[in-house]
């Protein structure tokens, strides 16, 4: 009788350690897998019997699998995947941003600016020369070229914003449904016990990219499911994913929706500086209008000074009141900007001269319009075009090497908190070599205790007969 | 801490990233020349840079405005001159016909010369560079005067700013230089007035014009020597023009491009970090447990 008890603590013995390998395996398996917590077998005594007064053991009980946590380290990660995601999104933006407005530090606008005042001077040196006037419609094209191009860029640069994020929103609900079904899995395999640590892992990595892509809370309910708020709404409620949507407002650019029972929710507004979301919004909302605003207050004021100066001069062909370039709205100029059809065609046209009489030698105009150079038309009349924007770049460059420094220190940050993390839940090979070492002679001694218990049997048989 | 392997392989990957971030971006330096790839690397130089390569483009179209000037004033100068030669042969001749010895039919043969010089003062008073006429005033298009000696230019002298407030008459009022529309002597009248005198056999009349004459001598004489002194000031305005264009372009390479041998040495040291951070990934691959414990 109590024979059978060895077999059967031999038994359980068997059957723990196979377990315990089994989860020394999974561990290994999956030292590599993002976000996987390293699980440990609950071993506990198998209860007590009283055979006449002897209280003995029955055993061994692998009773749970639990996974290492830290909620606290996994917070830090998620807030700093957060920061990271949106520095990382940012500075790649305004890196493409600035290579393509600057032209390296040629600063193609600023220079396409001076070389048209500079022609206005040549021009006043000689005022009935051809080629002169040519050289100026030239260097007034190649400015309207430079203005317009780099309007291109910047709208080329919101829209790519906007698209990020629409895409975004997709990837957003993808990773709602997933995280629904998980919980709605996790729920039903933890009711009947126990943990479900593989779901839960890709559950929490699901969240984890989530929280790239913008702020993310999350809070786990008793059951087990994970109430996740996105930027502050309901995004997953136990199996119940809402759908963000992106809308098209008038202006083109979308806007981020959440709806939630007959109720909408737009939540563009508390996404934050956050993920990759909160970076295309900034980019789209923020820096590209700025930019945007400052080329086309350039522009403008460029096309109001010079057209004032020159209507106000005499071609060689004797007209007046001609417009060097044609009239521009203060939003958009730096997009409609170019070379009035009138001069475009007609170097003659060019008013170098500051009256009728003095033609066709006078060139008081010319030096009007080269003076304008030196002159305060800028920033309320405290800057003139050049220093405008020599501020512009540098103010941008500002702006990227801000970005740039925030990206390395956030990449460091998510780094450290990462291993923070991993230092309380992920896979050390250290760790579970011993524990094979372990459960395998663990495993080999039950083996050799049923071995044992199987003589004893055959001593105990071979009695009888 | 406990250190996993996540962890480890996470971490060799940054210093890896970064050391061949750093390595490339010298790599970029050596190669172009440049250090001021982007705004971003010098955001305080590149605003200063576009100041500078401004002021290069003024300082390279005011020296090209001086050239251009100096060539217009240079033929002024040398036109004026030669009025000036002209009127001193008239003067010969009014003061060798002023003799009573000479006859009628010398001072009639005479006439005739101060009637070409009249017209080679006129042919003078017509000078161009191209077709830019230099005694029209703004008037460049046309001869400002015509065949008879009328002047059809007018009085506003074309001025040209070079650099800062410096400015230069480049073309001259012919009325006031052979005219005397502005209180100089007005030569082409007095040649007219000679050439008549001559041919009646005026001795009184051709004496009468000899004060005009020398007055006119020293007119364009004065007048010469005040192109003759804006070309000086175009000629210090160079110099000047061209010792700042130094300091331009020292000050652009100064912002703009890179150290040669700065740049090799980061160059050099970026690719010692990257090749030992490599060596260091490599070297902790060795340890394995699971060797080690031979299972």
């Amino acid at each position: 009788m109590s024979l059978f008890a060895i077999l059967h603590s031999g038994a359980t013995a068997l059957t723990a350690q196979s377990r315990a390998l089994q989860t020394t395996a999974n561990n290994v398996a999956n030292a590599e897998t993002p976000g996987y917590r390293r699980q440990t077998t609950g071993l506990h005594t198998a209860g007590t019997l009283n055979r006449s007064g002897l209280l003995l053991g029955q055993g061994v009980r692998a009773s749970t699998v639990s996974a290492a946590y830290d909620s606290f380290a996994q917070e830090q990660v998620l807030a700093q995947l957060g920061e990271e995601g949106y520095a990382r999104a940012h500075a790649s933006g305004i890196r493409a941003l600035e290579v393509a407005l600057a032209e390296g530090t040629d600063g193609a606008i600023g220079q396409r600016l001076a070389e048209l005042f500079d022609s206005f001077s040549a021009l006043e040196a000689n005022p009935t020369t051809p080629g002169h006037r040519l050289e100026v419609i030239g260097r007034a094209q190649l400015l309207a070229g430079a203005f317009n191009r780099g309007a291109e860029i910047l709208d080329a640069r919101a829209a790519e914003a906007n698209t990020a994020i629409g895409d975004a929103a997709g990837r957003v609900n993808a990773l709602g449904r997933s995280v629904a079904a998980l919980n709605a899995e996790i729920v039903e395999l933890e009711a009947a016990g126990g943990e479900a640590n593989d779901l839960r892992v890709q559950r929490s990595n699901a969240v984890e990219e989530l929280s790239g892509l913008a702020s993310v809370n999350s809070s786990e309910q008793a059951d087990g499911s994970l109430t996740v708020l996105f930027a502050g709404h309901h995004l997953v409620e136990g199996h119940v994913a809402r759908t963000l949507t992106a809308v098209e407002d008038a202006a083109g650019d979308l806007q981020l929706r959440i709806s939630h029972g007959t109720s909408t929710f737009d939540i563009t507004p508390s996404v934050g500086n956050y993920g990759e979301i909160g970076a295309a919004l900034t980019m789209r909302d923020s820096v590209v209008p700025g930019l945007m605003a400052d080329l086309d207050s350039l522009a403008e004021t460029v096309a109001v000074e010079v057209n004032a100066v020159h209507s106000a001069g005499f071609g060689l062909d004797g007209s007046t009141g001609v417009n060097l370039f044609d009239p521009v709205a203060a939003s958009g100029a730096a997009a409609s900007f170019s070379v009035s059809a009138a001069v475009a065609t007609s170097p003659d046209a060019i008013a170098a001269s500051g009256s009728s009489a003095t033609l066709p030698g006078g060139n008081t105009n010319a030096a009007a319009l080269a003076a304008l150079a030196d002159t305060l038309t800028m920033a309320g009349g405290t800057r003139t075009f050049e220093s405008f924007y020599g501020q512009f770049v540098a103010e941008l460059g500002g702006a990227a090497s801000t970005a740039y420094a925030n990206e390395a220190r956030t990449g460091i940050q998510l780094d450290a908190a990462l291993d923070a993390r991993d230092a309380k839940t992920a896979v050390s090979l250290e760790e579970e070599a011993i524990d094979l070492v372990r459960f395998q002679e663990a495993y080999q001694a039950a083996a050799r205790v049923i071995s044992t218990a199987n003589e004893l049997f055959d001593d105990l048989l071979s009695i009888v007969r | 801490m406990r250190v996993t392997a996540a962890q480890v392989y996470r971490s060799q990957l940054l210093h890896l990233r970064r050391r061949r971030t750093e390595s490339a971006r010298a790599q970029e330096v050596a190669a172009s020349g440049v250090r001021l790839l982007a705004p971003s690397d010098d955001p305080v130089g590149a605003a200063r840079s576009v100041r500078v390569r401004a002021m290069r483009g003024d300082v390279e179209t005011a020296r090209d405005n001086i050239e251009s000037v100096g060539r217009e004033l240079g033929r002024s100068e040398t036109a004026l001159g030669s009025m000036g030669d002209v009127l001193s042969r008239a003067r010969e001749l009014a003061v060798a016909m002023s003799n009573p010895v000479a006859s009628a039919g010398d001072r009639g043969a005479v006439a005739q010369e101060v009637v070409q010089l009249r017209q080679s003062l006129i042919d003078l008073g017509n000078s161009r560079i191209g077709d830019r006429r230099l005694f029209g005033g703004s008037q460049t298009g046309t001869n400002p005067f015509d065949a008879s000696g009328t002047y059809t230019g007018d009085a506003s002298t074309v001025a040209v700013g070079l650099y800062a407030s410096a400015t230069v008459q480049v073309t001259l009022d012919g009325g006031a230089v052979l005219a005397g529309t502005s209180g100089g002597p007005n030569v082409l009248e007095s040649l007219d007035k000679l050439a008549t005198a001559l041919t009646a056999d005026d001795i009184d009349g051709v004496r009468g014009e000899l004060d005009t004459l020398d007055r006119g001598i020293d007119w364009l004489s004065q007048q010469r020597s005040l192109v003759g002194a804006r070309m000086k000031l175009l000629d210090n305005l160079d110099n000047h023009l061209g010792t700042l264009e130094v300091q331009l372009v020292d000050q652009q390479s100064e912002l703009e491009d890179a150290d040669v041998v700065e740049a090799y040495s980061e160059l050099v040291r970026t690719k010692t970090a990257f090749e030992s951070v490599l060596q260091v990934t490599a070297a902790a691959r060795g340890a394995d447990i699971f060797q080690l414990l031979g299972i």
